[in-house]
């Protein structure tokens, strides 16, 4: 390599050096003029001599970053948690491309271009966002004048999004462009107090909030609407236009929950200027010397006239609550959930191997060997319940959320609804919590623009005029049942089946049950809705919500009259690490079933296997044979048994080969190569260390269901019945 | 202009000089050429003997050139000074200009080199 190029990269790695400590320092707070002129300086060499040596791609990023640098060291620009963040990886970036240089590779690859251009956007979007913080720092001084003249006539829209927003791909910068189009912006200050240190942040998760001064005549809904599609994904606070004190002790009531001084909160909330706090601290101090009885700054301020007596006591008696809350926290210990997702899974090993052991024992015949284990495994499985529930989370905080929802709507669509919540306090899983929102959200939207009636029709049909949403869960036999029911007009049985017959999902003439029926509103490509609202209808219909609520192991139905009501009705596992389930034998495989599935198992009679249907006590149940679904090698044997299963009220046989007994086991994930495979919801290791599937016994119901409606179709109908399953994944 | 020029440069950075003596030592292979990597360096070095020629990048710690021409002077009232900046900022040409001394935009390329050594000679 020329040895310049060598010297390039030897100084280059240098400077990178200074730059990161330097940042780093920053970050600390601890950095003066000096550390901010070294930062710059890297930068500006690296500029430079990549320059010289000819490395166009890398000179242009540095220079980039060199331009950040020069803004903060002319104090342009302040120090934020993100900026650094964004800075510091630049600087990786660099390091990468230097590292290509010394595999002889002098222009980066697309995938690293990718991200130098990404980390350019990042930082130009970030300073779009932060630039108004920096300004709203350097016109400090004439706050107070920018407040009287300009930011009271503006909405104060204070907005924090949620960890996941962008892992739903959405990035909070399109949310406030389009917030943009509402009105004019005229300040927008980042709020980065959510922001973990570097080491803790997780660059999937959304930290970041935004205050926004929006100057508009719409109405607040209209701005509220801008944030439409992160709605259930965030805090929204949208505070009218004017300096009431009302707007002032609300903005007090919702600052971030952390120790403050008083004037500085009410400087946060904008009641009170900088200025005026400096200045009523030296009036503070001034008292203080000698005085008797020295006064506190909110009497000082409020003697003064700087600020209304009703907004000190907010702030003071806000103070007062984080503190409180802050004791209150101290009792319990804050863990990261990772840690706890990892000792869940080390006790589902334990799980395993401890089978293994249990196996071997018995093998042994060792009395003495058999009853340890089995100590062994009755402590394992304490421990394993109790590892689990430090897992679990009440679901109060997820129906909470919708009170706000529910509020929204019913305003905007000019509706009354009240909303009741029951079993908040029902306990279930974190990880299922996180995941089950969005279907809820999706229950509810779809319970207020569809179900409930306008009040001058609820009235006529002798129903009182407000509309009663219910939000109910509870545990039921190894499982949660989550519900929304609402007392609106219930589903018309008539529309959804001449929908699903013009969708071609189902045959004219052909004989469905009321539930089936119901049922359909959860097929792929069906919606009942005949106008589109921009409430529920988006393209995203039931069969989503039931396509979620199967991820997580579980199924949703609806009950349904016309007239009175629908109620939805989630079940869901307790949890999705380990199940407790039923072992079954075809040919040389094992699988497991659910217990909580499992109703009964008989001996197989083969006299109802030619109409694909078995006869259950006088009942007609459709079976599935795991046999030929899973193309099992050899024969089926004399005897085979059958495994009554249900999902929600539905029930169907399972034929197998043998029943081997319950197991308690570990879940692992099937590998994304086996995403779309129907009927299989895991797989998990036994004590023989062999792989045994777990079945997914909605999905194994569904088929069964279709397998008999196949069979009942006449021919020319068999084609249909064929593409609903099609669809039906 | 007689054949023995001396030549000072004063960069920073190690790459930047590597590149100006490679290029220089193309270019005029009978100069002797002196490096300094700050402006106190090269006042230091041109405290005993003076160059004929003098670079300085406006861009250093401690010193930057601006200051460096200014003390330089004195040691060398007789050399020619070019200040060299990727700084291409009107306010910059101005100031060389009222310095007396040439300006020449970086990156050190070629091109940049050969303008340095039309404004030598």
């Amino acid at each position: 390599m020329d040895e310049i190029l060598l010297a390039f990269i030897e100084d280059g790695n240098d400077h990178l050096k200074a730059m990161e400590s330097g940042l780093l320092r920053l970050e600390e707070g601890d950095a003066d003029a000096d550390t901010l002129n070294a930062i710059f300086r890297a930068a500006h060499t690296i500029k430079g001599d990549a320059g010289v040596v000819d490395l166009g791609h890398i000179e242009q990023f540095a220079h980039t970053l060199e331009n950040y640098f020069q803004q903060l060291r002319s104090g342009e620009l302040e120090v934020s948690r993100p900026l650094v963040t964004l800075l510091l990886r630049g600087c990786d970036h660099i390091k990468t491309l230097f590292a290509e240089l010394v595999e002889g590779k002098p222009e980066p690859g697309k995938d690293l271009q990718d991200i130098g251009a990404s980390l350019a956007a990042q930082l130009r979007s970030l300073m779009q966002g932060g630039q108004g913080g920096a300004e709203a720092a350097a016109t400090h001084a004439h706050q107070r004048s920018v407040d009287a003249s300009a930011l009271t006539e503006c909405w104060q829209i204070v907005v924090r999004f949620g960890p996941d927003l962008l892992r739903k791909g959405i990035d909070p910068y399109d949310v406030l462009a389009y917030l943009g189009s509402k009105g004019e912006i005229v300040r927008v200050i980042t709020l980065t107090d959510r922001l973990p240190d570097a080491s803790h942040m997780d660059p999937q998760v959304c930290y970041l909030g935004f205050e926004v001064h929006l100057r508009s005549s719409l109405s607040k809904q209209e701005i509220e609407q801008a944030f439409e599609i992160v709605r259930s994904d965030c805090e929204l606070q949208v505070l009218p236009p004017g300096s009431q004190v009302g707007t002032f002790i609300q903005s007090i009531q919702t600052l971030p929950e952390e120790s403050m001084r008083l004037g500085e909160m009410l400087v946060k909330s904008n009641a009170l200027t900088s200025e005026e706090l400096d200045e009523g601290l030296e009036l503070l101090k001034s008292t203080a010397d000698g005085a008797a009885n020295p006064q506190h700054l909110g009497e000082i301020l409020v003697g003064r006239h700087m600020v209304q007596p009703e907004i000190v006591e907010a702030a003071a008696a806000r103070q007062q609550q984080v503190n409180e809350k802050k004791v209150d926290e101290a009792r319990q210990i804050r863990v990261q959930a990772e840690k706890l997702d990892m000792l869940v899974d080390l006790v589902g090993e334990m799980v395993i191997s401890s089978a293994s052991a249990n196996l071997m024992a018995q093998n042994s015949g060792r009395g003495d060997l058999i009853e340890a284990n089995y100590g062994l495994s009755r402590l394992i499985e304490r421990m394993r319940d109790l590892s689990l529930q430090l897992r679990m989370v009440q679901i109060g905080d997820t129906f909470t959320r919708f009170k706000r929802v529910v509020r929204d709507m019913a305003r905007e669509m000019n509706r009354e609804i009240e909303l009741n919540i029951r079993g908040a306090e029902t306990e279930l899983d974190k990880s299922i919590v996180e995941k089950i929102g969005d279907p809820l959200m999706h229950l509810v939207r779809n319970a207020i623009d569809h179900g409930i009636e306008p009040a001058e029709a609820r009235l006529a049909s002798g129903k009182p005029a407000a509309g009663q949403l219910e939000l109910n869960a509870y545990h039921e036999t190894g499982g949660i049942v989550i519900e929304v029911a609402d007392d609106g007009a219930g589903l018309d049985k008539d529309r959804i089946l001449a929908k699903a017959i013009e969708r071609g999902l189902v045959v004219e003439g052909q004989a469905l049950s009321d539930q089936e029926i119901h049922d359909l509103i959860f097929v792929p490509g069906f919606s009942t809705a005949d106008k589109v609202t921009k409430l529920s209808g988006r393209g995203v219909g039931m069969d989503v919500v039931r396509a979620n609520i199967s991820a997580l192991r579980g199924s949703v139905e609806v009950l349904t009259e016309r007239g009175s009501g629908s109620r939805f009705v989630i079940r869901l596992p307790l949890t999705m690490a380990i199940i407790d389930g039923f072992l079954v034998g075809v040919g040389k495989s094992q699988y497991v079933i659910p217990l909580e599935a499992v109703m009964e198992c008989l001996e197989f009679e083969e006299a109802g296997a030619a109409r694909d249907y078995i006869n259950l006590r006088g009942e007609v149940l459709p079976f599935v044979n795991l046999r030929s679904l899973f193309g099992a090698e050899g024969e089926s044997p004399e005897r085979e048994n059958v495994v009554i299963v249900r999902s929600g009220r539905n029930r169907a046989g399972i034929i197998v080969d043998n029943l081997l007994g319950e197991l308690q086991t570990v879940i692992k994930p099937m590998s994304t190569v086996f995403r779309n495979l129907r009927g299989v919801a895991g797989s998990t290791i036994l004590g023989n260390g062999e792989v045994a599937l777990i079945l997914d016994i909605p999905a194994l119901m569904r088929l069964a269901r279709d397998t008999e409606e196949r069979s009942v179709c006449v021919p020319g109908q068999q084609q249909a019945a064929r593409d609903h399953v099609a669809v039906d994944g | 202009m007689s054949s023995k020029m001396i030549y000072l440069y004063v960069d920073d950075s190690r790459v930047s000089r590597m590149k100006i003596r490679q290029l220089v030592q193309q270019a005029r292979p009978d100069w002797e050429l002196i490096e300094a990597t700050s402006g106190e360096e090269a006042i230091a070095k041109t405290a005993g003997s003076c160059p004929d020629l003098i670079s300085i990048d406006i861009n250093m710690p401690g010193m930057n050139g601006m200051e460096a021409v200014g003390e330089l002077r004195k040691n060398c009232p007789n050399a020619r000074f070019v200040l060299l900046s990727s700084n291409i900022q009107e306010e910059m040409h101005r100031q060389a200009r009222d310095l007396g001394v040439g300006f020449v935009e970086k990156p050190i390329t070629e091109s940049c080199i050969a303008k340095v050594l039309a404004y030598f000679e």
